[in-house]
């Protein structure tokens, strides 16, 4: 046992006054936090070239600089208690994670005189969360694990769309660092798992509400969405829709998908609870009914040129990144124990087979998704390893992504050669 | 600005997460106010408290009468007055007389250094107000024994660079982002095929 208490279980006595008498108090309470009054962060300044609105956001960053320098300077304790008590604190932390610009927001401008110190900012509030995710500082200074997962989770410090957001602002740069992190809170403290299962389904939701802004009705929120009849009606809506709406969908789709790569590929054990609770099947649908629709709208829009040129950038972002967390479920829950051969292997090569069947009828989702990790590959995989594999089914999944890829694919334009394109359709033919 | 579209407002609206939305900009400036506020009246009242503490110990310690000494001190803070500014109010210039006396403590003629740094804080101000504050803290360090501690704005050195408290994370390595620009080309099915029938 340590010669340290853990600070949860630390007492503090306040010397007594001339005629009073002793107090002893937590070392984990409310009386101990300094009044600061943290601001909350707010976007950037609509207009950059209003020297009123920046300076009063520069003044706000100032003081967001120099109350998170504060607060990171003081001793476990003292950061502790303010960590835990001062709400306005968890305003601060939450609207920066909210409404800081993403490294894809490609339309937002810091102000020039204010990126130093925006940067300084998005370091710190970077650093804090570490230093809340960290049950332990060094031998003294430590909270016992099962209380740290407790105020965690009691306090809101963090919750499934923080965690999301966190990762969507540092896992690109600060990948290794934060999986640490973030793997921290989650052992730390299950009930997390539980609220992952909880947002999938709201995810779900938003799929569904998507669709329906774009004019494809989804039959209930939880079940796969469906076409409506006549594919015009969906094109008149994502045709005839404002800019701002239009532009707000392609956004959307895009902030999707790399919100939920890069949580995927910070924490790859959240890909198991996406796969039990059936995002895949419900991800192909949404992208096959979606996508496709708003990549064919863009082209009937008439947009000007930068900004064309900036949606269709956006959406080709919104589809890699969906792909991409599509792969990491399937590589995290079947390929990998697989490769591994993991005790469930065979059980994962059922699940495999079981996954991509499921999938085959969303035939323009399998042909971007052949075009970004071709089955060929994984079927060499499985056709590698040692227990009996049905190749019949193997053989069918590739039949059909290969009907998909001719119905829907497209060769690259020829580099060099002198014959038709760069990539042929999978089954070989012209 | 225009609030972005994201996954994670979504969530915590769907959700009922706690959290507030954004907030409009009566109350950010309200909250900006209030702040103001709050810094003013801590520095204030910790500067405010530092002046009394200075003057009350170099009475006791100057070897001077103490005619003298209050001439000089009151001398001091017109000084004070003539750089932040004739309507401040007394606490602010009692403020700017700790950081004269802190400033000019450990020289004796007035330089680049401290004229840069004085600007920094109060703004543009006369010369001469800066070369008389500096010859009146030379008068009264005279009065002093060398080795005495007196008390100053620690927290003002600190932020001009000669800090030594330890902050989380300085020696953590933080890489920072770049903006990331997806490439044009097109995907696998956004060819001339697009809208094919199925058949």
């Amino acid at each position: 046992m340590s010669e340290y208490l853990p600070l949860d279980k630390r007492k503090i006595t306040i010397e007594a006054k001339p005629g009073g008498k002793q107090e002893t108090f937590p070392a984990l309470h409310p009386r101990w936090i300094e009044k600061i009054q943290f601001v909350s962060y707010l976007a950037t300044p609509a207009d950059s070239g209003d020297r009123g609105q920046v300076e009063e956001w520069s003044e706000r960053l100032k003081f967001i600089e120099d109350d998170l320098h504060w607060l990171l300077q003081q001793p476990y304790d003292k950061f502790w208690c303010q960590v835990v008590f001062d709400e306005t604190l968890h305003k601060l932390l939450d609207t920066y994670l909210r409404y800081a610009p993403r490294s894809y927001d490609t339309i937002t401008t810091l102000p020039e005189q204010c990126r130093d110190r925006h940067d300084e900012i998005h370091r710190m509030v970077f650093m804090t969360c570490l230093r809340i995710a960290t049950h332990k500082e060094s031998k003294e200074h430590y909270i016992t694990p099962s209380v740290f997962g407790v105020i965690l989770y009691e306090n809101f410090l963090f919750d499934m769309p923080k965690l999301f957001d966190l990762c969507v602002l540092y896992a690109p740069e600060n990948g290794p660092l934060l999986s640490k992190m973030v793997g921290n809170i989650f052992t730390q403290q299950p009930k997390y798992n539980d609220d992952m299962e909880q947002t999938i389904h709201t995810i779900l939701q938003v799929f569904n509400s998507i669709l329906e802004k774009c004019g494809i009705k989804a039959e209930s929120p939880h079940s796969t969405p469906q076409k409506l009849e006549g594919s015009d009606i969906s094109k008149s809506h994502l045709v005839t829709m404002t800019t701002t709406d239009y532009q707000d969908v392609v956004f959307y789709l895009s902030d999707i998908g790399m919100t939920l790569s890069r949580f995927l590929e910070v924490y790859p054990n959240g890909c198991e609870i996406f796969h039990k609770n059936g995002f895949l099947h419900s991800l192909s649908s949404f992208y096959d009914l979606a996508l496709p629709e708003v990549v064919s709208s863009l082209k009937k829009r008439s947009l000007e040129q930068s900004l064309k040129k900036m949606l269709r950038l956006k959406i080709k972002e919104a589809k890699s990144s969906l792909l991409k967390t599509f792969r990491e479920i399937i590589i995290h829950c079947c390929l990998e124990p697989i490769i591994e051969k993991r005790d469930s292997m065979e059980h994962c090569v059922e699940d495999f087979l079981v996954t991509m069947s499921s999938i085959l009828n969303d035939r323009r989702f399998v042909t971007d998704y052949e075009s970004a990790y071709p089955f060929q590959d994984d079927a060499d995989i499985l056709t590698q390893v040692s227990c009996d594999v049905d190749k019949t089914r193997i053989q069918y999944i590739q039949d059909s992504v290969n009907i998909a890829f001719a119905t829907y694919g497209k060769r690259k334009a020829p580099k060099g050669a002198t014959n038709r394109g760069g990539r042929t359709s999978p089954d070989g033919a012209p | 600005m225009r609030e972005l579209p994201r996954i994670t407002g979504a969530i915590r609206a769907l959700s009922q997460y706690p959290g507030e939305e954004t907030d409009d900009k009566r109350q950010g400036t309200q909250e900006l106010l209030q702040k103001r506020h709050l810094v003013t009246k801590r520095r204030a009242t910790e500067e405010g408290s530092v002046w009394s503490q200075l003057v009350e110990r170099i009475r006791k310690e100057a070897s001077a009468q103490e005619e003298e000494v209050t001439a000089t001190l009151k001398l001091l803070t017109q000084c004070a007055r003539q750089i932040v500014g004739k309507d401040t109010e007394n606490d602010v210039v009692e403020s700017a007389a700790v950081y004269l006396f802190d400033i000019f403590k450990p020289i004796d003629k007035v330089g680049h250094r401290e004229t840069t740094k004085i600007r920094a804080i109060f703004g543009p101000f006369p010369a001469s107000a800066a070369t008389a504050a500096c010859d009146i803290v030379n008068r009264i360090k005279s009065w002093l024994d060398e080795d005495i501690e007196l008390p100053g704005n620690h927290k003002r050195e600190e932020g001009d660079g000669e800090e030594n408290i330890t902050e989380f994370g300085k020696g953590i390595k933080f890489t920072f982002p770049t903006s990331t620009e997806v490439e044009e080309e097109e995907s696998s099915s956004e060819s001339e095929d697009e809208d094919r029938k199925e058949f």
